[in-house]
């Protein structure tokens, strides 16, 4: 059966997805799930068994987008973090109307904050947490920036936990909603994690982005925060932007734009105790 | 249940562009994934612009135009910048390398430029130079790109040819050619007519002589086992073939092709053209070319194997035959590019390795 996910600026087919994985994505999709069935999509995901025999013993699924196969074939129980890296796939290959950055994206007061990172550096953990407490999380993958207003966009979806992420976040809030944990993916062990209703997404606007920290956890370090100057912020950015070498001089003038506006930090943390109050005071 | 584009409304958008005015909202959801699919989503954002039929398209469909676009238009400028850097690698060995495919088209500025999107940049050079070339290129930063073994041996072995080289600080890969269509097959195009009609483009680079460039296009169509993304090709055909015929009669690209052996491709090629474009070319070709109009079994081929293989391969379009017509395609472009005594043992390897896979799922070989 094919599933829909709106996710506000792009809207995804899941082609053959299968029955075990839609309760999941009713959780944490909530409304997006099949929402506006009559309107075109953007991306369409198939989902594929691998061969006869692999249907019998160890079943093994693909994920095709069109004609490609962008990753490995999985272990039917890994599909659902598949399918996130499936949808991040689609957008970092495809859309070039956007400055995409890797990066989460948090917002209070209709201002924004951004935290470009590599993978394993608690970027996504932090934005769980502070979606948990009382900021928005436009993305907590990819700032979604709009190449005519410079504005960060939001976009509708869970959050992916790593590893000891799950545990952290279930230990400080245990009534986060969250997915089954997949153990044994090629990233380790994912869980996905609900931080807005669909009714709750609509209520959110584009956003200036005003602050770029650079997040780094430090197993007990205590709080350091860093402020760097907007020049070296810029090449840490342009560092982090997956398409801006595509995106030629759109790219360039939005990420000054987006430079300009914004105060730079490098920020190490082992707890989050006090990083809410020194975000709060960003967005002032 | 919505209905789906069928092959034939596929090809009518080619030769009748406002036909996409009657599409309703799920036919262009399907022609969006079908272009995706073919590599062509850029070439067709300036199809439509060429048409003036932009403002028909709908917005969802307009944003991943203008997306394919920006890329495209992109690459142009990076060919551009790649192909300076290589000539300057070259001339340090007095290396003049011959531009070809889509480097040659932006290099050229031929009508199928635009929009279109390639994976690597393609050069010739003259055979008693490839060792020279391999050892300039990896003393200025290119790798030979891992291939599988078996691969690698064959491409060695049989082809003749470099393997592709990659720039890793760049992401550019490079094909290196010796001639135009591999040697195996037996035919051999002599050097003076390669080298010895090339010409300069404007940023002083080289590409093949104007009918020797269309020829190559063709043969490259013709020559090939995989028809999976092939409309792309018949297209920048016929793109070519437009451009050509702006500057000169048909009647000498059919001599050049009689000389080299490929009047056969070039009635295909026409005759594709005739009946996705709704050219008029079949009636104006001259020389051995022209005298296939009348042979019934090459028009039947042509009909009813090669125009349905090289419809894009997407599931929402191959039809059992479309399929069927791929395979047969696909047996015979390497029964044309290899001698029998190469080919059985190469479908046996290829043969095993497909049954393993059968078993063990397609993607047993994958490291």
């Amino acid at each position: 059966m094919t599933s829909i996910l709106d996710l506000g600026v792009y809207r995804f087919a899941i082609e053959g997805c299968p029955s075990f994985i839609l309760p999941s994505l009713s959780t944490l999709y909530d409304d997006s799930l099949g929402l506006f069935p009559d309107k075109p999509i953007d991306f369409h995901l198939t989902i594929k068994n691998t061969s006869l025999l692999r249907r019998l013993i160890k079943p093994q699924v693909s994920i095709y987008f069109d004609n490609q196969r962008p990753f490995h074939p999985i272990k039917k129980s890994l599909l659902l973090p598949s399918i996130e890296w499936g949808l991040n796939w689609c957008i970092a290959s495809f859309d070039f109307n956007h400055l995409l950055i890797h990066s989460s994206v948090i917002v209070k007061n209709g201002k924004a904050i951004i935290f470009p990172a590599q993978p394993g550096s608690g970027k996504s953990t932090l934005a769980t947490y502070l979606g948990l407490t009382g900021w928005y999380v436009y993305s907590d993958e990819m700032a979604i920036i709009n190449l005519e207003n410079q504005q960060v966009r939001p976009m509708h979806r869970p959050s992916s936990l790593k590893n000891k992420s799950i545990e952290v976040i279930r230990e400080l809030i245990p009534d986060a909603t969250m997915s089954p944990v997949a153990v044994g993916t090629h990233k380790g062990d994912i869980a996905h994690v609900k931080l807005t209703t669909r009714a709750g997404f609509n209520a959110l606007c584009d956003a200036d982005v005003i602050a770029v920290v650079f997040p780094k956890y430090r197993e007990n370090q205590s709080l350091s925060i860093e402020e760097l100057s907007q020049t070296a912020g810029f090449s840490r950015l342009v560092h982090h932007a997956f398409n801006y070498n595509v995106l030629g001089i759109d790219g360039f003038n939005t990420l000054k734009s987006v430079v300009d506006k914004s105060q730079f930090f490098n920020l190490s943390y082992s707890s989050y105790d006090g990083l809410n109050a020194f975000f709060s005071d960003l967005v002032m | 249940m919505e209905q789906r584009l069928s092959q034939a409304q596929f090809r009518a958008i080619f030769s009748r562009p406002c036909s996409l005015a009657e599409f309703d909202l799920p036919q262009w959801e399907q022609l969006l994934r079908i272009l995706r699919g073919a590599d062509m989503l850029g070439a067709f954002y300036y199809f439509l612009k060429t048409n003036e039929l932009l403002p028909i398209v709908p917005d969802f469909f307009q944003a991943h135009l203008h997306s394919a676009k920006r890329y495209s238009d992109r690459q142009v400028q990076q060919i551009k910048t790649e192909t300076d850097y290589l000539c300057q690698t070259l001339q340090t060995i007095n290396c003049q390398p011959t531009f070809l495919k889509g480097a040659a088209y932006v290099l050229d500025k031929t009508s199928n430029h635009e929009g279109r999107v390639m994976t690597d940049i393609d050069i010739l050079v003259y055979k008693d130079d490839l060792a020279l070339v391999e050892t300039t290129l990896k003393r200025y930063g290119w790798v030979e790109k891992k291939l599988d073994d078996y691969d690698q041996q064959y491409y060695r072995k049989w082809a003749h040819e470099l393997p592709p080289f990659n720039h890793p600080e760049r992401g550019v890969t490079l094909d290196i050619h010796h001639t135009i269509i591999p040697p195996i097959s037996g035919i051999e195009i002599p050097e003076s007519l390669l080298f010895g009609t090339t010409k300069h483009t404007e940023s002083g680079k080289i590409t093949l002589s104007d009918p020797m460039m269309v020829i190559h296009c063709i043969i490259h169509l013709f020559y090939n086992e995989d028809y999976e993304k092939s409309f792309r090709d018949i297209f920048d055909i016929h793109l070519l073939l437009t451009d050509y015929e702006e500057k000169y009669q048909l009647t000498s690209i059919c001599q050049l092709a009689d000389e080299l052996g490929f009047s056969k491709e070039i009635y295909y090629a026409c005759a594709l053209t005739d009946a996705i474009f709704k050219t008029q070319r079949v009636k104006n070709l001259t020389g051995q070319s022209a005298r296939y109009t009348h042979v019934t079994t090459t028009n039947f081929f042509i009909k009813n194997i090669i125009l349905p293989a090289i419809m894009p391969h997407h599931d929402l379009i191959n039809t059992p035959w479309s399929n069927f017509a791929r395979t047969i395609m696909f047996l015979r472009g390497h029964y044309l590019k290899m001698p029998l005594k190469v080919l059985v043992p190469h479908i046996w390897v290829k043969f095993n390795r497909a049954l393993v896979m059968l078993v063990m799922g397609p993607h047993h070989y994958e490291k």
